[in-house]
């Protein structure tokens, strides 16, 4: 329990920030969203106007229309995403990474416990940190869509369905940083790959999107998992690829408890 | 008397290149046992794989009589570790960090944290971060002694400290040691390692060239001297017994001095001499002078193990 709560309090500047990060992002998207609806029809013809390719892009369906809240909160997921995975990826490489990186392993690791034990209370101290960041977007989301909501509409389930989505994506990202840091050399290393997996998947999104064709690869891309359209409007999570998510999730972080134990931790 | 760490033929690669080969010895229950060798030559990957920090390739290592791979969490229970560079996280305070080490071995004994810190003139209130290396390598006695271990293992803890701190910190460890702990003392510094240690394992290039007591090798100890003569230096000095490595230059002559000493302070007052300075050799000379020779061929190094 140490370990865990020594955690909490080394990670609990980077999480306000990112729930910070978070919060204006929702917050801005929200201000936009109030010009959108009071231009009117105009932007969503504007949007026609635009390529077809440009509007999957930006994570635009056809025929949405843009002056309806809850169609443009969707369009946030994409976003949401980016920024959980960057947060969630990092969060798995740092929380393991950083011993060695400040070349504290010296310490930890001399200490009366195993690698197993070590590895498992980070494991629920970054699971907590991931639990509250999702949380602060699902409270966020719900406050600042509030003021557009027409009487009688309630946006909760869809939102809060985004925002699951959103945790176990989340635990997926964080599983392929522990990965990362147990098999890589060093923090900058282990970094610096995960940033590639994250745009080479981003980018792998866009390409499916784009080409029909590429649809087999989609189990590749976590960006593909979860499409913001079934959250927020047929309001289901896909089952088989919940599963994958949270498998991936499992092997990363069991990945990460066999090459750890091995790993030699120099100083 | 049982034995506390019991090596043997523990041998390390760092894939091809060498980190320790085929090194055996062991450490009595209540000693101070030296571990001394240059830079480079293995202590701190024998000392590394003994707490599991790093993976054996082959041979045996155990503490308590315990397998220090498989059930080293057991043995760290009761091991307090000083490393040679000591890091901590920096965003805490002294006193949290210390509260977090003892937290790892159950009841945390703040009058334990207060006297070794008072002891040591450790500023518990501060940030680690702000702190000089010297008061960081307090920090890591302290939170090496917090528990009272066992078994003490210091990688080169006297590097950072002022004399007056080191003195303090030899009475310390002197203090343990009568309580009952078992101390393993790596060193590069021979001086250091004779002031305290009753036997002490050499180690050069990854292999054990001998282990001895202190008090034989006392006898065989190397001293550095350096004469300065009035006018010429006497030939006769050159002739006398437990003289190597002379070096003259005009009126200056330095050698390694191997014997009693007293010898050598008879035969310097037949001499005018301008200066004399006598000093410790440092470990690299010793080893060129007395073991370089010895280990010249596989064979003669088969002997000497």
């Amino acid at each position: 329990m140490n370990i865990v709560k020594r955690e909490l309090k080394a990670h609990l500047k980077s999480l306000l920030i990112w729930c910070g990060s978070m919060i204006f992002l929702i917050y801005a998207g929200m201000i936009k969203y109030s010009a959108f609806s009071e231009t009117g029809e105009a932007v969503n013809e504007f949007m026609d106007s635009l390529p077809a390719q440009m509007k999957t892009i930006l994570g635009l369906g056809d025929g949405n229309d843009l002056t309806s809240v809850a169609v443009f909160y969707s369009i946030f997921f994409l976003y949401f995403l980016l920024l959980a995975a960057v947060f969630s990826t990092m969060l798995g490489v740092t929380i393991l990474a950083k011993e060695e990186r400040d070349r504290t392993s010296d310490f930890l690791f001399t200490k009366p416990v195993t690698r197993v034990h070590v590895i498992t209370c980070k494991i629920i101290a970054a699971v907590i940190n991931l639990f509250v960041f999702t949380l602060v977007t699902l409270v966020a989301s719900l406050l600042f869509v509030q003021p557009y909501l027409t009487e009688g509409m309630s946006l909760f389930l869809p939102i809060f369905l985004v925002c699951t989505a959103l945790f176990f994506l989340e635990l997926l990202f964080f599983g392929i940083g522990l990965f990362l840091a147990s098999v890589t050399k060093n923090a900058k290393k282990a970094s610096s790959l995960a940033t590639l997996i994250i745009l080479g998947t981003f980018i792998l999104k866009v390409i499916i999107e784009l080409y029909e064709k590429a649809k087999p690869l989609g189990f590749l891309s976590p960006f593909y998992y979860y499409n913001a359209q079934d959250l927020m409007f047929d309001r289901t999570l896909d089952v088989p690829f919940t599963i994958l998510t949270l498998l991936l999730a499992t092997a990363g972080a069991c990945a990460c408890y066999y090459f750890y134990q091995k790993r030699e931790l120099l100083s | 008397m049982n034995n506390i760490i019991e090596l043997k033929d523990l041998t390390k690669y760092y894939g091809k290149s060498r980190g320790i080969i085929d090194v055996s010895f062991s450490v009595r229950e209540g000693e101070i046992f030296g571990f001394i060798g240059p830079n480079g030559a293995g202590k701190s990957t024998t000392i590394r794989t003994m707490l599991g920090l790093i993976h054996k390739t082959s041979g045996m290592a155990s503490i308590f009589g315990k397998d220090c791979e498989n059930e080293g969490h057991i043995i760290r229970k009761d091991i307090g570790y000083l490393p040679s560079e000591v890091f901590y996280y920096d965003d805490m305070k002294v006193i949290d960090l210390l509260k977090y080490s003892a937290s790892f071995y159950g009841k945390i004994d703040m009058d334990r944290i207060r006297n070794l810190s008072s002891t040591l003139d450790l500023d518990l209130s501060r940030k680690i971060d702000d702190l000089s290396y010297g008061n960081k390598k307090k920090v890591g006695i302290v939170q090496g002694l917090i528990h009272n271990p066992k078994l003490i293992i210091l990688d080169e803890p006297t590097s950072g400290l002022d004399p007056l701190m080191q003195q303090k910190f030899f009475e310390l460890m002197r203090e343990e040691n009568k309580k009952g702990a078992t101390i393993l003392f790596s060193s590069h510094i021979l001086s250091e390692v004779q002031k305290l240690c009753s036997r002490v394992c050499i180690i050069k290039e990854g292999r054990v060239i001998k282990v001895e007591n202190i008090n034989d090798m006392i006898n065989t100890t190397y001293k550095k001297i350096r004469l300065n003569f009035k006018d010429q230096i006497p030939d006769a000095l050159e002739q006398l017994d437990g003289i190597s490595a002379a070096k003259k230059n005009h009126t200056e002559i330095s050698f390694l001095y191997k014997g009693d000493i007293n010898a050598i302070t008879h035969q310097l007052c037949h001499y005018e001499l301008q200066n004399v300075l006598i000093e410790e050799p440092d470990l690299e000379e010793i080893f060129l002078h007395y073991y370089g020779k010895e280990d010249a061929s596989p064979e003669s190094r088969q002997e000497q193990l």
